[in-house]
């Protein structure tokens, strides 16, 4: 018996019986392709089935045309869905897992750009994402939603899946219906609750009807929408999960929180706490008997045990924490936990992607989207064993160097600083930003598994290296700041970096100009960390605003709430031309009028840093076999890193 | 019928029918990397449409370049086949077809790829925003090794020649311009340096292409920022490729994606502002000189060849926009053109935003395999058609079903046909809009449709008439109280502004809900009648839809300089007499503000649907079209009204 007792306990769902209560639930891929379901999508799931999870449910599926949110969503209306299906469902059932598919219609959380025709919605409105305004439902458009809806579960049976999930939740037509915020009909369709009920009840009703009273079905209700026009509470959500059960039509409740007003809820990043919403789970299971669903940041097999263990829910819902470690559940199964790959919940490789429109990834799993070649099992040894030389335990050079022993390669890996992880463990100075070093973390407690000789506290030059007689030689010695990026006469202490701001190199003043052509946590997450120790911060930045690259991974709202109530002010537009002592001179790139900065007793830059790429071309034409993986390349960000780490290690 | 447009002109050794080009674009039409079918009905209907050559850009020449997704595989051979078919379908109708070859070097990121991006040196592009990697000299090879390849895929595929793409979103560029390059080694320093790699592309695809096939070059005349290519080195560069010998054509184009106001100019510029580019390499160079960008019409291409401005002229969006333009004005119809009006919303706004290329007013641009597979669509029975509301819904609706040969009649609520074009009329520069519906009331008057103005249609008046089938396109109208509280008669809407003289106030709060030109527009035609005005926005900054337009830089500047003042991050929650009270999204503390003469609401629009509802099970065949269905945009309104007028 594991020390899970409960996460590997089964549950009855309607008529399936699912091992264990780990649920990869849905979510976007981009992986469609023509509207159907793709191999890549048949790889990515198959991995997770793989991993040991007891259920998965596909991403969302459309029932309508009028529906056409993004251009990778699948087309569950069409006959011609059910051949992917069928080689989807297949391919998990080779494992102890179910798989059940999503339906959903986006209604006007989506816009016309792609599909042509107007987005329907309960109310003329528009979301604040898409900004369309709907058009009213007529009678026989939501007669013709409940058909397609019957339509599309038909095919899903045919295609051979084990259940359907209705979307009820953050991004639906039938949420809409539901809320007071986005429906103001006044026939039979608005207004009271039972008349907001009804398309919700009509759409479970054909469905049903069409799977047949044995076939699993359920929902993914919205359990709080935290909407700013008042939408639906914890308290209407009970209401509505309790009128639900007495249909008797439903086996289970999924639960999602939050629309696209507060994406930062949908998609908590590490700013947001673990498991935050099990609150509303022990809320509806206190109202209902069928089986409850939790999901969000829970991202340790530990935490899903304590939620389960104190009846808060009868599934956990896991989606970045398997698409960062899709062997969580069989790591916990077998007693190997410690070995788990935590989810930070940095949003980079998931959600931001996702939003920018490319496929999934993973900031640390590099075989997301890739299975088909990285996945599970697909790491050989090598043939020739060589002698391997990393510089730099960044992670590029740690990933490398896991990815070379795991592959029998001996590795020596030569790291300047006493600590391990490079650049990782500054952000994680910065605020709220401590969850990042999670990949240093995991890649330490592998690395440290493996016979890899690392030898800390070494700066390592040509000479030191040649020394090793190495077969191979990787470089990842990443990146620093760039020297002197702006003209003019300026120097430390009163201009530096925000690495050494993080790294405490500098005594910072009381007044601080940050200068933050950087749009991302390493600006943000630097000023908000002077503010909480009582510095009076003011950013400027040339772009339009600041956070700029923070919005695709929902972390904008919460940073710029954070700033705004710790004082810190900005001024935006200003493109900084040159530095001269204290002064700094800025153009304002629309006005086009200079404007100077000053009265500040420190001016920190977050301006961009330049590669660590000389011993590459000292070595370069010396050694067998020389690769260089991470910001040594070209700075950029850890995904990267991890990566090129990773390629290069197998490379070899 | 424009002479000069019409002599043929030889390009190296491909002669072109006629001197109008469709020259390079994206398209998004590529999925998973193929040329399909799409691609081909577009480009095919251009060609029937009777331009002398078209460029297909988006090619792919390696797989390490991907900036985004849409671009088409180039590099593998297997490709062929694919290609072969296209263009054998563009030369059916007697025009060239020539590829064009790209690298777009740092003007990308590692996002599709997984891998780094190169340039000549470390930089980071203003749009991707990612550093690239300094080419080695190893990488150097490998980019001219793929230009040399996609040649030779470009010769046995067959095309008549190649363009390499040195313009604004290229390596090449990247290498030639000072701003970019700071190289120490031979490919970066002096102009001769700079241009070691093109020249030595030129010669690898020379060399792989053969000596007979036409090999021209795209080149960015001036950049447009400071420290960058500017039009006195372009003319050397020009001399010293003509003098290399490999090039046959210069083809020009300006601004890189620092200055995407001039590179995709909208109709805040003026036509033909980049014609000095021609023109300067005119002066440098014999060989032939090819103009694009803003040259709106047959008649302007005419007096560019006639005046020796370029040897031949580039038309993008006036093509997608009515693809006969060509023909039409070969056979001396000009006025029976559909002119682009340089809206960019359904052209270079959706490409930008990741979508397939349209066109506001031609809702065929993307769709052409259904259109030319269908081929002629005329009713199978006259019916009596009424059309209510003489917006472009309701014109383009009328037109396409008179033209099918239904008998129609249009109904019009004001004095004029055009609806809420009128008012777009009256904004500063957006003027331009007008063309819309000085094209459709051309067609309606040629089709012999009656408009009945100032007549408001009732339910009775309607069916007074016997119709077979009715169209309600009423359009949409201001919402009256977007948020809640006692408006005071300093409270006004878009339309109010508009629709009579400016009001008296100086001091003018403008709250922008819209992010687009229909709020910008407004402020600044309030702003040049000399009113103080404060702009706020729920959003994050004002001009949100306005960047992929390539509309937000100028907007802001010169809403900026006519001195109106922005304030974003605010929702609206309450008005009172003047007093607007709004929160902070972020902080949720209120902010209010009073003491203006005048606050003026642009908050969206509510459809104008009471008269369908009311016909609703009243008449045989009922439908609706535009923002009386739901206020959406003018590319909608006359995709529903041709659809609607297909149907019936």
């Amino acid at each position: 018996m594991s020390e899970f007792k409960y996460l590997f306990s089964p549950l009855k769902i309607g008529s399936q019986v699912i091992s264990n209560r780990i649920h990869f639930a849905a979510h976007m891929t981009n992986f469609g392709e023509d509207q159907k379901i793709s191999d890549r999508h048949i790889y990515y799931y198959t991995e997770r089935a793989k991993g040991g999870c007891g259920l998965i449910t596909t991403e969302e599926l459309t029932v309508h045309p009028s529906d056409h949110a993004y251009d990778k969503l699948v087309d569950a209306f069409l006959p011609e869905v059910i051949p992917g299906y069928k080689k989807l469902t297949q391919s998990i059932h080779n494992y102890d897992t179910r798989i059940f598919a999503q339906l959903n219609h986006n209604g006007m959380q989506a816009d016309s750009t792609i599909s042509r025709l107007p987005v329907w919605g309960p109310s003329p409105g528009a979301d604040p994402l898409f900004r369309e305004i709907s058009k009213e439902m007529e009678i026989e458009d939501i007669k013709e939603c409940c058909e397609y809806y019957a339509k599309s579960a038909e095919y899903a049976v045919e295609g051979g899946f084990d259940g359907i999930e209705l979307q009820l939740g953050h991004s639906s037509l039938v949420r809409q219906f539901l809320s007071p915020a986005t429906n103001q009909r006044e026939d039979e369709y608005g207004g009271s609750f039972d008349n907001r009920m009804r398309f919700c009840l009509e759409v479970i009703d054909s469905v049903r009807k069409a799977v047949g009273n044995d076939f699993p079905l359920g929902i993914r209700l919205n359990a709080d929408e935290m909407h700013p026009k008042g939408g639906i509470t914890l308290e209407d959500a009970k209401k509505i999960a309790a009128r639900l059960e007495e249909t008797g039509q439903l086996d289970f409740m999924d639960l999602s929180i939050g629309t696209f007003y507060n994406l930062f809820l949908v998609e908590g990043s590490m700013h947001t706490p673990l498991a935050y919403t099990v609150p509303l789970s022990t809320g509806i299971r206190s109202v209902i008997n069928l089986p409850v669903f939790c999901t969000n940041r829970i991202n340790d097999p530990h935490l899903a045990e304590n939620i389960l263990e104190g009846g808060h829910a009868d599934m956990i819902g896991m989606v970045r924490a398997l698409i960062c470690d899709p062997e969580l559940p069989n790591k916990a199964m077998e007693g190997r936990a410690e070995d788990t790959r935590h989810c930070i919940a940095c949003n980079q490789g998931c959600i931001a992607r996702m939003g920018l429109g490319y496929t999934l990834g993973c900031l640390q799993n590099p075989a997301v989207g890739y299975e088909e070649h990285l996945g599970i099992g697909k790491l050989e040894s090598c043939e020739v064993q060589k002698k391997v030389v990393i510089v730099g335990a960044g992670p590029a050079g740690l990933e490398a160097a896991r990815t070379a022993a795991l592959r029998k390669h001996r590795v020596v890996l030569f790291e300047k600083n006493e600590e391990p992880g490079g650049q990782n463990l500054i952000a994680g100075k910065a605020a709220g930003r401590q969850e990042i070093t999670g990949v240093t973390r995991w890649l330490l407690s592998q690395v440290s598994k493996l016979d890899i000789d690392i030898r800390l506290g070494v700066v390592a030059d040509a000479e030191t290296v040649l020394a090793e007689k190495p077969d191979a030689v990787i470089i990842a010695t990443g990146s620093v700041p760039k020297p002197n990026p702006f003209p003019g006469e300026y120097s430390c202490p009163q201009v530096v970096s925000t690495v050494q701001v993080l790294k405490g190199e500098v005594e910072v003043g009381k007044k601080v100009l940050l200068i933050d052509n950087d749009g991302h946590h390493q600006a943000t997450g630097t000023a908000e960390l002077l503010a909480d120790r009582e510095h009076e911060v003011h950013i400027i930045t040339s772009s339009l605003f600041p956070g700029g690259g923070l919005g695709p991974l929902q972390d904008l709202y919460l940073t710029r709430k954070r700033l705004a109530e710790k004082g810190v002010t900005f001024t935006a537009d200003i493109a900084v031309l040159e530095i001269q002592g204290l002064v700094v001179k800025g153009l304002h790139v629309y006005s086009n009028e200079m404007m100077d900065f000053e009265g500040y007793d420190t001016i920190v830059l977050a301006v961009g840093s330049v590669s660590c790429d000389q011993l590459y071309f000292e070595l370069k034409g010396k050694v067998k076999e020389l690769y260089r993986a991470g910001d040594c390349v070209a700075p950029r960000k850890t995904d990267m890193a991890i990566v090129e780490g990773h390629r290069t290690g197998r490379k070899l | 019928m424009p002479d000069n447009l019409f002599k043929p002109i030889s390009l190296g050794n491909a002669t072109l029918p006629n001197r109008a080009c469709f020259l390079a674009h994206r398209t998004n039409f590529s999925k998973q990397g193929e040329l399909n079918e799409k691609h081909t009905a577009y480009y095919t209907r251009r060609a029937m449409g009777g331009c002398g050559l078209i460029v297909l850009g988006e090619l792919c020449i390696h797989p390490d370049n991907r900036p985004w997704e849409s671009l088409i595989n180039f590099y593998d051979p297997k490709v062929k086949e694919d290609f072969k078919q296209f263009t054998e379908s563009i030369h059916t109708h007697g025009t060239r077809i020539f590829a064009q070859l790209n690298h777009h070097g740092f003007q990308s990121s590692g996002a599709i790829t997984r891998k780094e991006v190169w340039g000549p040196s470390a930089n980071s592009d203003i749009a991707f925003g990612e550093v690239s990697k300094p080419m080695e000299t190893e990488d150097i090879q490998v980019v001219i090794d793929a230009f040399s390849n996609a040649a030779e895929i470009a010769r046995s595929s067959g095309f008549d020649g190649i363009e390499i793409d040195m313009g604004s979103e290229s390596l090449l560029r990247q290498f030639l311009s000072p701003l970019t390059n700071h190289r120490q080694d031979e490919y970066g320093g002096s102009l001769e340096n700079r241009m070691r790699l093109p020249l030595q592309v030129l010669e690898a695809v020379r060399k792989s292409a053969g000596s007979d096939f036409t090999v021209g070059i795209r080149l960015c005349v001036d950049e447009k920022f400071w420290g960058a290519i500017e039009p006195d080195e372009s003319k050397q560069s020009a001399k010293l490729f003509e003098d290399h010998k490999h090039t046959d054509y210069i083809n020009t184009t300006v601004g890189t994606y620092y200055s995407l106001h001039f590179y995709m100019a909208s109709m805040h510029t003026p036509a033909g502002f980049t014609l000095d580019a021609s023109e300067h390499l005119k002066e440098a160079v014999k060989l032939p000189v090819i103009a694009g960008h803003q040259i709106i019409s047959p008649n302007m291409a005419e007096e560019i060849l006639k005046k020796g401005q370029a040897d031949a002229v580039g038309f993008i969006r006036p093509l997608i926009c009515d693809p006969d333009m060509v023909n039409k004005a070969k056979d001396g119809l000009q006025k029976e053109i559909r002119y682009c009006v340089r809206d960019n919303k359904g052209c270079i706004g959706r490409v930008n935003n990741k979508k397939r290329i349209g066109c506001i007013q031609n809702p065929e641009a993307g769709y052409e395999t259904s259109y030319l597979n269908e081929g002629e669509n005329k009713a199978a029975a006259r019916k009596k058609v009424v059309v209510i509301g003489a917006g472009p819904a309701g014109l383009e609706a009328a037109r396409t079903a008179a033209a099918r040969g239904h008998d129609v009649k249009i109904f019009e609520a004001s004095d004029r046909a055009g609806g809420q074009i009128n008012l777009i009329k009256k904004r500063p520069s957006r003027q331009g809009m007008g063309a819309v519906i000085s094209y459709l009331t051309r067609e309606i008057e040629k089709l012999g449709i009656p408009i009945i103005t100032d007549y408001e249609a009732t339910v009775e008046s309607v069916l007074n008439e016997m119709p077979d089938a009715v169209i309600v396109a009423t359009g949409s109208k201001p919402q009256e109280k977007p948020v809640p509280g006692n408006y005071g008669p300093q409270v006004l809407n878009v339309w109010d502004v508009l629709k009579g003289e400016p009001p008296e106030a100086e001091k003018i709060l403008f709250v922008d809900e819209n992010g687009g030109h229909h709020a910008a527009a407004t402020v600044e035609y309030l702003a040049d009648q000399g009113k103080k005005i404060h702009m706020i926005t729920g959003e994050l900054f004002i001009g949100l839809d306005l960047s992929p337009l390539g509309d937000l830089s100028l907007t802001r500047q010169r809403l900026l300089q006519k001195g109106v003042t922005f304030a974003a991050d605010l929702r609206v929650q309450e008005i009172d007499g003047s007093k607007v009270t709004c929160i902070d999204i972020y902080t949720n503390k209120p902010v209010v503000f009073e003491g203006y003469d005048a606050v003026v609401l642009d908050m969206g629009n509510r459809s104008d649907d009471k008269l369908y509802k009311d016909l609703k099970g009243k008449v045989k065949e009922l439908y609706r079209a535009g923002d009386c269905v739901a206020p959406r945009g003018i590319d909608m309104a006359f995709l529903e009204g041709r659809r609607t007028g297909e149907l019936i």
